[in-house]
């Protein structure tokens, strides 16, 4: 499928076709067709409070003054800045590492959902029974992002993409890796 | 004692805030390390081009909780 076609992102690298991307566990022969993440705009919430604590620390420097010293006020503003970066960071990692993956062989999904916790959940592609994109609300249809599941046989566990971006072109993906197959 | 007496209290104030910034300072430092650990574990579990440039950033706020914390203990 991937031979005569280029990679492309979308994004902010939240949709990459065949990225320059390996994962634990690949096979030798095993290639990443595509990689997916949460769509950004599901991602403004900490981004917006990231400011938003900005805006609160720069107010309450009026107040500081009153009764603290200034080195006093040059920790807590360095403590403060030093937590709200560290509060975008996590976002951000937490973002960055929560993929879906599709290769020539599985569809891995790795969440990593709290500190010290990894999850990877991954099954071949001749287990899958059927993929369904589902997309509702306002935002999704406007920015173009949904849920894809992907049901597998039997007892194996079914795997969710949760908010990628283009849902439908994700399930046009697997269904062509599908047919490739057979 | 009610908050006008703790905050006209210099002392008590100056203490109650050294320990607090060295406390959670020190909680920081292991945030931190937590976060890097983590973040070299999710590495290894998918790696990308970007990871490098990650995992630098990750071991920069490690640094920085170590400078936050050298800051309660030397200028507060």
């Amino acid at each position: 499928m991937a031979n005569n076609q280029k990679p492309y992102h979308f994004l902010f690298h939240s949709f990459c076709f065949l990225p320059k991307a390996n994962f634990d566990g690949q096979e030798r022969e095993e290639e990443v067709i595509l990689r997916v993440r949460a769509h950004p705009v599901t991602q403004i919430y900490w981004l917006i409070n990231s400011v938003f604590f900005l805006l609160i620390i720069f107010l309450l420097n009026i107040f500081y003054g009153f009764f603290l010293k200034s080195n006093q006020i040059f920790f807590i503003n360095l403590f403060f800045l030093a937590i709200i970066f560290s509060y975008f960071w996590f976002n951000f990692v937490h973002w960055f590492y929560n993929v879906g993956i599709v290769s020539n062989k599985r569809i891995i999904d790795m969440d990593f959902p709290y500190l010290l916790y990894k999850e990877v959940t991954m099954t071949m592609l001749k287990n899958i029974e059927d993929i369904t994109a589902k997309s509702s609300g306002f935002l999704s249809s406007f920015f173009n992002y949904g849920d894809v599941f992907i049901q597998t046989a039997g007892t194996e566990v079914n795997i969710e993409f949760i908010k990628v971006p283009k849902a439908s072109l994700v399930v046009k993906i697997i269904n062509d890796l599908l047919k490739n197959l057979k | 004692m009610n908050v006008n007496d703790f905050l006209n209290n210099r002392f008590l104030l100056d203490s109650a805030i050294k320990i607090f910034g060295i406390v959670f300072s020190a909680l920081y430092i292991l945030f931190s390390i937590v976060v890097y650990r983590q973040v070299k574990t999710m590495h290894q579990t998918l790696k990308t081009s970007q990871g490098g440039l990650i995992i630098i950033i990750s071991f920069f706020q490690v640094l920085l909780s170590l400078f936050v914390f050298l800051v309660a203990i030397l200028i507060l």
